[in-house]
């Protein structure tokens, strides 16, 4: 008998999947044009939408925790992040109708509901089975969503991503190999085997991994390359939805890893890889010209942020402490979907202007298009931090769940905080500024003051609402 | 109540004229009738405040409210010392502030003059009756205040203002002055003494929890004990005495009173004869017989602990006496040889303040420490109503003279009236009788002969001598050498001359009234500190014949050098070169301190210019240019090669699981 819950997972991963099917025939077999591609993401997006935003209710009101037999967990800690990637997905998949050519519109709506499924996979799943296939699912619909596009410098972009990403693949099956000994292929219900080093190792896999994705320091090489040499819609698209789903999953995964083997060096491992992406991203970010770039550093030391939330989870696992897993994991699911919303619209502003621009094309800005310029310094604002947008409220969380392990790594992240207020205030009067001219209007306007109103509004006061339910189901 | 409104109309409505006067235009000597109309109000009321007192006698202080939390209350001593320095003060401020019509009139800085005045008045009157030492400080650091900016009044520097030989240079050291110098230089000289009054004072509440004079003399035993059981009885004496020392002109804080001179000449007679400088005597007396009779009281209760603490006492105010007598030798010899009118004056006042500290050292000698203290208030207010009376005099001989140095007068016994008056006045300082001055000084001299103590009584002794004989010198300067010819001189107006003609007449009735009256002052004033016996001890005619003896001869010797022309005083100078500049220079003090005070900024300088260039290319260019650098190095390894990423990706996990292999 199908529970609710079932029924909302079944939806959820079964919208995407015939989505797919249907925008592959609407563009490829068809003669319906670009019309139909834009109406089918509509009614899917919406249905998707939809799905998730049941599963949220039944996960928020606490009657269900799982779905699917234990398969997918519902907490708070994915399900709302993932509304709001949906969410996003649907304002990007929006932006399709500017874009002429129907194959490539269909191929990116496809590489999107892709991504969608694959990251909510990945993002409630308990199996690690499911998590690698989730995690190669999402892997390819990135690297398709660049090359949509079918331009020299995306194609060149998918094929560094793809590489990269292959290698990356091939630890977290090492992860895998090395760390488990699965008698149940559910972590529920584990019966990991193995001495402490061995754990060790294989959660230095997992980080390598899924680290790539991610962006952390000495995995990130290809990043900024990648970001700028795109499409902005495809990155909106890796930033906005797929990060969602690599982030909240493999935090799940490492701490519960680290529930089996706790292991003081390994969260002092995770600290300082923390604070070197943290430093790497903002002191980078400071001399680079081009815009793209700029945002891809600043995606680096966005995901340094979190690791420092992550050793707060990994700590209060160590030490006990619930409430400081509840802080840190809710500083996690705030932090991811402030980003997932910030770096969306930046990323499509960007691309608007053209890829591989300099960050003086959006000099002026302003005096030609005001919503959108506004929006844009609210995206910048929100990942710096400002009070009382989105990223205050997740910088706040992981750095006070960080405290009780060490004072000192809040310290340099507060201040990494500081020095990346220098590039996004930058950008922020370079749109006010008086020289220049603006490019006229942007198209995408609509789309830029939805996110930034949704950026204000959960920082106001939903997020205090929604924050008790944010937290990760323990072991 | 009556008192407190006198109170109010005495101490506080100085304030209230003077923020009044400010908002007034100078037209019509306005800001100046306002003044004299406040401070004929002061006058009157402290008058009134005396009689209360003397009808009714005196009892606790009057309190109009207080904030016990920080110890700050706005509570006023009610007895017969601070009656007599009210009134003594408002009267000399009202005599002055009238002569200052005449003399102010027509300057640009009209209102501003009066403004300070009677704000400086209001702070004075609220040193001598403040019973709450915080209220004191108050008043002090107000009198501070006023005085730096009636020194400094003529701030555009003009020439004329300016005190000192122009132009004269003694090693490094300018030996003239300008007014907003002289300002500064009041200002540094009386702020680090009093920081540590301060800091006295608090350290004094710390221990005994009260900052009131009146509960401190009440219960002096314990306060001595506390002191001296915590073994910090000389260290607060000291901080608590340095403030006087400074504020009344004592070696070696007299520097600032000598370059004091470039304010108006109503300034230097109220504030640096009559009135701020006697602030440190009156100060030191008030404080004295809490230590005096502390100590005495102590001995009785606990003999070990008072006789330590009693003779440190008694070492402590040995050096000030020694101090007193130093400051009284050595400004009278500089005033032996001075050129300008005010600076002889005002060395002078230091001198006689001299005295007057040395009597207050003398005083803890003595069988009756308040007997001696009372001697000291007579002096100080001898001293005050003639100096006060010697410097209006002074300035109208600067003005037909038209000149601060004596040797460009004309003859000054041309102008008959105002120089007989100032004769009177000159007798009392030299210590003639039957004048007021002969007589407290007498009884000073008296006392610190009681005390048996060989060097600072010879000092002072000797001082006797050089007075009567620069003052005189003062006087008969321009009928031997007179600068110019003069016409008959113009006597200034009626009002004006009144003012140090009833200076000068005071000065001889009170001499006159002292024989009769001076036991019966002195006793009332004792009775501030403590009660007296009746007895008084017989005047020691020795003493009384041997300082009449030198003031005779100083007065003989200054006549026979200037009046009778028998003796050549230039010549004596021209064959005494290098004592001559020694005494004319003010003993090197100055240049002493200049070049210290050079030292320290070239020091402060050095430091400064390290710090700040340090700093400022630390934080300015290092930093921003090292952290530009660092990003573009760490951003060489993204050069777009895919195999060098992969490189690196799979050198990173080597790395990593090294490190954890054998972490």
């Amino acid at each position: 008998m199908l529970s609710g819950s079932d029924i909302g997972a079944i939806a959820t991963i079964g919208i995407p999947i015939i989505a797919s099917s249907a925008l592959i025939i609407a563009g490829f077999y068809s003669n319906l044009g670009r019309r139909a591609i834009v109406l089918l993401n509509l009614i899917f997006g919406i249905a998707e939408l939809g799905a998730i935003a049941f599963l949220s209710y039944l996960s928020i009101s606490g009657l269900y925790s799982s779905a699917l037999n234990g398969v997918i967990v519902l907490d708070g800690f994915s399900i709302i992040p993932l509304l709001i990637g949906a969410f996003v997905l649907q304002i990007i998949l929006a932006s399709l109708s500017l874009e002429g050519e129907v194959h490539k519109a269909a191929i990116f709506a496809v590489a999107g509901f892709s991504t969608v499924l694959g990251s909510f996979l990945l993002a409630t799943t308990s199996s690690i089975s499911l998590f690698i296939a989730s995690w190669l699912l999402l892997s390819i619909s990135s690297y398709t969503a660049v090359a949509a596009a079918k331009t020299k410098s995306s194609s060149d972009a998918a094929l560094k991503y793809a590489l990269m990403g292959v290698l990356s693949t091939v630890f977290i099956v090492m992860w895998l190999g090395t760390g488990a000994y699965l008698a149940g292929d559910n972590i529920y219900s584990a019966n990991w085997f193995g001495s402490g080093k061995l754990f060790l190792l294989s959660a230095a896999l997992l980080l390598a991994g899924v680290g790539f994705k991610l962006g952390i320091f000495p995995f990130h090489w290809w990043m900024p390359d990648v970001y700028s040499q795109a499409e902005g819609r495809a990155i909106a698209l890796i930033t906005g939805v797929a990060k969602i789903g690599a982030v909240l999953g493999f935090v799940r995964m490492i701490y519960y890893t680290f529930y089996i083997g706790p292991s003081a060096q390994f969260i002092d491992m995770v600290a300082i890889v923390s604070v070197l992406t943290m430093t790497f991203g903002n002191i980078a970010a400071l001399t680079t010209r081009v815009l793209p770039r700029i945002l891809a550093y600043s995606s680096i030391a966005q995901i340094g942020y979190i690791l420092v939330g992550v050793v707060g989870i990994l700590y209060g696992a160590s030490s006990g402490n619930a409430q400081l897993i509840y802080l840190a994991s809710g500083g996690i699911a705030i932090q991811t979907l402030g980003y997932s919303l910030a770096k969306s619209g930046s990323f499509l502003f960007s691309g608007e202007l053209g890829s591989s621009v300099l960050d003086e094309s959006i000099k002026g800005a302003y005096r030609t298009d005001a919503l959108s310029s506004l929006s844009f310094s609210i995206f910048l604002l929100s990942l710096l931090g400002l009070p009382p947008l989105v990223g205050f409220w997740g910088k706040l969380y992981l750095f006070e769940s960080a405290v009780p392990y060490s004072l000192a790594l809040v310290v340099i992240a507060i201040i990494n905080s500081g020095i990346s207020s220098y590039y996004y205030g930058r950008l922020i009067s370079m749109l006010f500024s008086q020289t220049g001219t603006g490019k006229g209007k942007f198209g995408l306007r609509v789309s830029y003051v939805i996110l930034s109103i949704v950026l204000v509004a959960l920082g106001l006061g939903l997020l205090q609402l929604i924050f008790p339910y944010l937290s990760i189901k323990v072991l | 109540m009556a008192l407190n409104a006198y109170y109010f109309l005495a101490i506080i409505q100085p304030f209230i004229a003077s923020a009044i006067i400010a908002l007034l235009p100078s037209k019509r000597k306005l800001p100046g009738l306002v003044s004299v109309a406040s401070l004929f109000i002061s006058t009157v009321s402290s008058g009134l405040v005396l009689y209360f007192i003397l009808e009714k006698g005196f009892s606790g202080p009057i309190s109009f409210g207080d904030l016990p939390s920080i110890g700050f209350s706005l509570s006023f001593l009610y007895d017969s010392y601070t009656g007599i320095m009210m009134e003594l003060v408002s009267f000399l401020s009202l005599i002055i502030g009238i002569y200052s019509l005449y003399y102010m009139d027509g300057d640009e800085g009209f209102t501003r003059y009066f403004m300070y005045f009677t704000f400086f008045v209001g702070s004075m009157m609220l040193v001598v009756s403040a019973d709450n030492l915080i209220l004191l400080f108050l008043g002090w650091e107000g009198t501070g205040l006023a005085s730096y900016a009636l020194i400094g009044h003529w701030r555009h520097d003009e020439k004329e203002r300016m005190i000192g030989e122009e132009g004269r240079y003694v090693a490094n050291t300018p030996m003239f002055s300008f007014p907003s110098m002289s300002g500064l230089r009041a200002l540094l000289f009386t702020r680090i003494p009093d920081v540590l009054m301060l800091v006295g004072i608090i350290v004094l509440y710390i221990m005994t929890g009260t900052f009131s004079l009146s509960v401190l003399l009440k219960s002096s035993s314990n306060v001595v004990g506390i002191l001296a059981r915590a073994g910090i009885l000389v260290p607060v004496m000291s901080l608590l005495s340095i403030g006087a020392l400074a504020k009344s002109a004592q070696f070696p804080f007299h520097e600032w009173l000598v370059t004091a001179m470039t304010g108006p000449t109503p300034v230097s007679a109220l504030i640096h004869a009559a009135t701020m400088v006697k602030a440190g005597v009156y100060y030191m007396v008030r404080i004295t017989p809490i230590f005096a009779y502390g100590a005495k009281e102590l001995m009785v209760t606990d003999p070990i602990l008072g006789q330590t603490a009693f003779s440190q006492i008694q070492e402590f105010y040995y050096v000030l006496m020694i101090i007193g007598a130093i400051t009284a030798f050595a400004l009278a010899t500089m005033a032996l040889v001075a050129r300008e009118a005010k600076l002889i004056l005002a060395y002078s006042t230091g001198s006689q303040l001299g005295f007057m500290f040395a009597g207050i050292g003398a005083s803890i000698f003595s069988s009756h420490p308040s007997l001696v203290l009372s001697f000291v208030v007579a002096h100080l207010i001898a001293h005050a109503i003639f100096k006060a009376g010697l410097f209006l005099g002074a300035g109208i001989y600067i003005h037909v003279g038209e000149s601060r140095f004596i040797d460009e007068w004309p003859n000054i016994h041309r102008m008959r009236v105002t120089t007989s008056l100032n004769w009177l006045l000159t007798l009392s300082l030299a210590g003639l009788p039957p004048f007021i001055g002969f007589w407290t000084k007498d009884a000073l001299v008296e006392s610190y002969i009681a005390t048996g103590l060989l060097l600072p009584t010879s000092l002072l002794v000797v001082t006797i001598l050089f007075t009567a004989f620069y003052s005189t010198r003062y006087m008969l300067y321009t009928e031997r050498y007179p600068g110019k010819d003069g016409e008959l001189l113009h006597e200034p107006p009626a009002y004006v001359a009144s003012t140090y003609g009833l200076l000068a007449i005071l000065s001889i009735l009170l001499g006159i009234m002292w024989p009769l009256f001076g036991q019966k002052l002195s006793m009332f004033v004792s009775q501030s500190f403590i009660e007296v016996p009746h007895i008084l001890a017989e005047g020691e005619t020795t003493a009384v014949a041997v300082s009449l003896a030198l003031v005779l001869t100083g007065i003989a010797l200054s006549f026979s050098a200037y009046y009778l022309k028998l003796v050549d005083s230039k010549g004596i100078i021209s064959k005494l070169p290098s004592l001559n500049n020694f005494l004319r220079d003010r003993w090197w003090i100055n240049v002493f301190y200049y070049n210290i005070g050079l030292a320290f900024l070239r020091i402060g300088e050095v430091t400064y210019n390290s710090l700040e260039k340090g700093l400022d290319t630390a934080i300015n260019y290092a930093l921003p240019r090292g952290t530009s650098m660092f990003s573009k190095y760490i951003r060489k390894p993204l050069n777009g090669d895919t195999y060098n990423y992969m490189l690196y990706f799979l050198l990173s996990v080597v790395v990593m699981l090294l490190i954890l292999i054998f972490m």
